[in-house]
């Protein structure tokens, strides 16, 4: 395939030097952080596995959804109750397997209906919305498989059987690099997914949907891939989070979560897929600083922090490296026609 | 008339009380170049959005290459090649030129031929200095000749303009005119056009319509003969 051989731009240099620089940091940071500080850091890597999920559906497929934790906590529920009932050495992996799926389908069928149908804009945050109060409705109620109010207790780490060889992914550096290979090797994927071609009918489709079909794009069935790929890679974080912190609660899947991660996306900039990840960063961090004053202070801080991200940064702290790019392009375009 | 490459049988379209066609059957032959005209609101762009099914007809067929087309999902139409301008250009501002036009090809195949006819594109219309510029930054007419570009990407059998000089200075509209008249014996164009030194400028089989129908075609000096035009339409000018 040609575009797979396209060469880099600058932005694209400047995102893989960014994510290298990144990468760098939190391959050393074990180095010097406790195991608690650890597994804060771990459960944020989580986090903005999340939110890339929901970048990669409202930043490169245009669809917001606000439901979104709902797809997180199927994830993290299929990991714990599988983990919890099979009774096998291999009971972890089919869980971690099940945690993709079990979203990936409930996506798929929803998704079907909803954008075949043509459901886009708020129409589609509104049902998502719906989506991730009935999950949430579901875990509390069907108390036998979900353990209701109070969630599933004891969820095993990750253990990987071959053979007569197991290993498991312990607390610490283990399950640390766990979460920071799969963030990484998803993070990376996205971001060749969303190159060449395949990126450039995700923005037409954004730009103008029907000027898009209009061009032989079947529009409806691009973006039933992105939601479902979105879906699964929410359930995956969930999955990694349930086994990373052995539990899992209906909060999981509720509003408030959902919120939260359209913040971190918003905050670190939506489309820029590294973002997210800075996004949840920032906020759980500030969040950890200012709760650590006073509890009843976040709440306000975190809508002031928002509401001033928004009229500073529209598009997101890492939208001031694609400003300047864009400045630098304008001028070249003006230069030419001036020439012309 | 050669055989044609689509015809429509009687084609009847109402908007609740309001009948935009009124019984319209045209044939357009293969590999040439056909102009609409008429007063506004004679069911001109109400035609072309059903002859590329943005709107389904109340009645009659359209028969494209002799298969009917009522009724195809709207991603079909550029795959059996039938691509269209729309009447406000309508180009991805967020995108470059380069991409705008990539992202006009659809399907998998010829890949690999892809970059050459893109570069063969950019000269046709004009842009090839512009290829990297993002197409928001693009002047009017530049706009309006990518769209053109972008329709003619995927090697369409039949390109439907929709007003494509609108808006564009007299000597973009003559770029524009041998920019289409490029295009004959290679595919069928059909061209919606309001401006009449456009239309003088194609010289071409001429549709004109009027409230809904048909009112008269031939070559555009029959049609700028014809008394009736000249009173509807033409006469003012």
């Amino acid at each position: 395939m040609l575009f797979k051989n396209t060469p880099l731009d600058r932005g694209e240099k400047i995102w893989l030097l960014t994510l290298a620089g990144f990468l760098l940091v939190l391959l050393v940071y074990p180095l010097w952080a406790d195991t608690y500080t650890l597994s804060i850091t771990r459960d944020t890597l989580i986090y903005g596995l999340l939110a890339l999920s929901l970048d990669y559906l409202w930043g490169k497929g245009g669809l917001l959804s606000f439901g979104h934790a709902a797809f997180f906590g199927m994830g993290a529920y299929a990991m714990g109750i599988t983990a919890l009932n099979l009774n096998t050495p291999l009971a972890s992996l089919i869980g971690l397997f099940a945690a993709v799926a079990v979203p990936g389908v409930a996506s798929l069928v929803v998704g079907y209906f909803l954008l075949f149908a043509g459901v886009r804009g708020p129409y589609f945050v509104v049902v998502t919305l719906a989506i991730g109060i009935i999950s949430q409705q579901a875990a509390i109620s069907w108390v036998s498989v979900t353990g209701g109010d109070s969630g599933l207790l004891g969820i095993p780490h990750l253990a990987v059987t071959l053979f007569n060889l197991s290993y498991e992914f312990h607390e610490g550096m283990p399950l640390y690099f766990l979460v920071l290979a799969f963030s990484t090797a998803v993070l990376l994927g996205l971001w060749a997914a969303c190159r060449g071609q395949k990126g450039n009918i995700l923005a037409a489709i954004q730009d103008n949907e029907l000027r898009a079909q209009t061009l032989g794009h079947h529009t409806s069935l691009h973006l039933l891939f992105v939601l479902v790929l979105s879906a699964m890679v929410a359930g995956l974080a969930g999955g990694l989070y349930a086994f990373s912190t052995g539990f899992v609660a209906p909060d999981l899947l509720g509003l408030m979560l959902s919120t939260e991660v359209f913040v971190w996306v918003a905050i670190g900039g939506r489309g820029t897929l590294l973002g997210p990840f800075i996004g949840a960063f920032v906020v759980i961090r500030l969040e950890q600083f200012i709760s650590s004053i006073n509890i009843s202070l976040w709440p306000f801080i975190i809508g002031v922090f928002f509401v001033a991200m928004v009229f500073l940064f529209p598009d997101g702290i890492l939208s001031v490296v694609r400003r300047i790019n864009n400045f630098v392009a304008r001028k070249t375009a003006t230069h030419h026609q001036e020439d012309a | 008339m050669s055989e044609p490459i689509l015809e429509t049988q009687d084609i009847v379209k109402h908007f609740g009380g309001i009948r935009a066609l009124q019984g319209v059957s045209v044939r357009f032959s293969i590999n040439s170049l056909h102009c609409i005209i008429g007063p506004n609101g004679a069911g001109k762009s109400t035609l072309f959005n059903v002859i590329t099914g943005m709107f389904r007809p109340t009645s009659g067929s359209i028969r494209f290459e002799g298969r009917n087309i009522v009724g195809l999902p709207i991603y079909e139409y550029a795959r059996i090649g039938i691509t269209r301008k729309f009447q406000v250009p309508s180009v991805f501002e967020s995108m470059t030129v380069l991409e705008n036009l990539n992202v006009s090809m659809h399907g998998r195949s010829a890949k690999a031929e892809w970059m050459d006819r893109i570069d063969n594109i950019l000269d046709i219309i004009g842009l090839e200095e512009l290829a990297e510029v993002p197409s928001g930054a693009l002047s009017h007419g530049q706009k309006q000749w990518l769209e053109i570009g972008m329709a003619v990407m995927p090697e369409p059998k039949l390109l439907l303009l929709d007003e494509p000089t609108a808006g564009m200075t007299g000597e973009e509209t003559q770029k524009t005119a041998e920019l289409l008249l490029g295009f004959k014996g290679n595919l069928t164009v059909i061209v919606i056009a309001h401006d009449m030194r456009f239309v003088r400028a194609l010289d071409s089989h001429t549709i004109v319509m009027h409230q809904g129908k048909v009112l008269s075609e031939g070559e555009f000096a029959e049609i700028a003969e014809d008394a009736t035009v000249r009173d509807i339409y033409l006469g003012r000018q």
